[in-house]
């Protein structure tokens, strides 16, 4: 039967052990180490919504540029909208209950 | 005054208020006592951001849609045991039936499906070129482990704040923001070598 107490909730993470919260997740979720680029920091302060002065991020140009891509893709999908048939199918499997 | 222009990036999903939290109280008060039908405007009030949790991380609108008819059969069929607010319960069951989806299946690639909106591009090349990113993407996302695909899929697709995620994750603000960042970093190393 399906667990659904909210607590389990990555539940899995918590049963690994780990030092402090602000370390990385648990390797026990991929099979290979991540390669991982250099991200300058003031990107992942504009992707966090904070104040960036321009000129930090006009010094990391090109990442800036690819970021300003990918954010562009992520927002389009921002506005993804449920089908609008499947509210009407998720009743009708409910009253056959 | 200042001689620089600072940037800020502005679009933050908003949790629901105070006010919406009871408004799902009584209505789930109003489906325990036998309105069924009351469960529909559940269903309209959240559906989106689930649907758009269920897309990212499947990457498969087929399947996120399964998901979320799943999850909230799975929310009626429970809701008398709902504490506390209803929204950030669901979407712990449809966290849930993703990961079991990513632990289940072996993935191929998966694209996503076009919507109406208006490209804004001029060219057809510079159209070809976002539908080659959107793919990429895709694919890219689904060589991240679950638990940094979440991440990113909270931040970046759905427009979550770090405390809204850490609400609904319960977990701490910096382990989601180390999440969101090593997501970044694997994402750009991944598709760098075309893209930058």
């Amino acid at each position: 039967m399906d667990n659904l107490d909210p607590r389990d909730a990555g539940r899995e993470e918590v049963s690994t052990p780990r030092k402090t919260t602000e370390q990385e997740p648990a390797m026990t979720d991929r099979e290979v180490p991540l390669a991982s680029a250099h991200t300058p920091e003031a990107i992942h302060a504009w992707l966090d919504g904070e104040n960036v002065n321009e000129s930090q991020l006009h010094a990391a140009e090109k990442e800036y540029a690819f970021w300003r891509r990918v954010e562009e893709e992520t927002g389009k999908r921002r506005r993804i909208q449920t089908p609008t048939s499947l509210p009407g199918e998720i009743m009708r499997a409910i009253k056959k209950d | 005054m200042k001689g620089y222009t600072s940037v800020v990036k502005t679009s933050q999903a908003q949790p629901p208020q105070e006010d919406e939290v009871d408004a799902d109280q009584a209505i789930i008060d109003r489906v325990l006592a036998g309105d069924r039908e009351s469960f529909a405007t559940l269903i309209g009030r959240y559906s989106d951001p689930l649907y758009r949790h269920a897309v990212g991380m499947t990457g498969s609108p087929d399947d996120a849609a399964d998901i979320l008819q799943n999850s909230f059969i799975k929310a009626y069929q429970h809701l008398g045991e709902v504490r506390g607010r209803f929204d950030a319960w669901v979407f712990r069951i449809v966290a849930n039936g993703c990961k079991d989806w990513l632990k289940n299946i072996r993935r191929s690639h998966l694209s996503y499906e076009e919507d109406d909106q208006p490209s804004g591009y001029e060219t057809p090349e510079e159209e070809l070129d976002r539908g080659e990113l959107r793919g990429d993407l895709d694919e890219a996302l689904g060589a991240l482990p679950p638990s940094l695909r979440e991440a990113f899929v909270m931040k970046h697709v759905e427009g979550r704040s770090y405390e809204e995620m850490a609400e609904l994750l319960e977990t701490s603000v910096g382990a989601l923001k180390m999440r969101v960042h090593r997501a970044r970093e694997a994402l750009q190393k991944l598709l760098e070598e075309r893209y930058l």
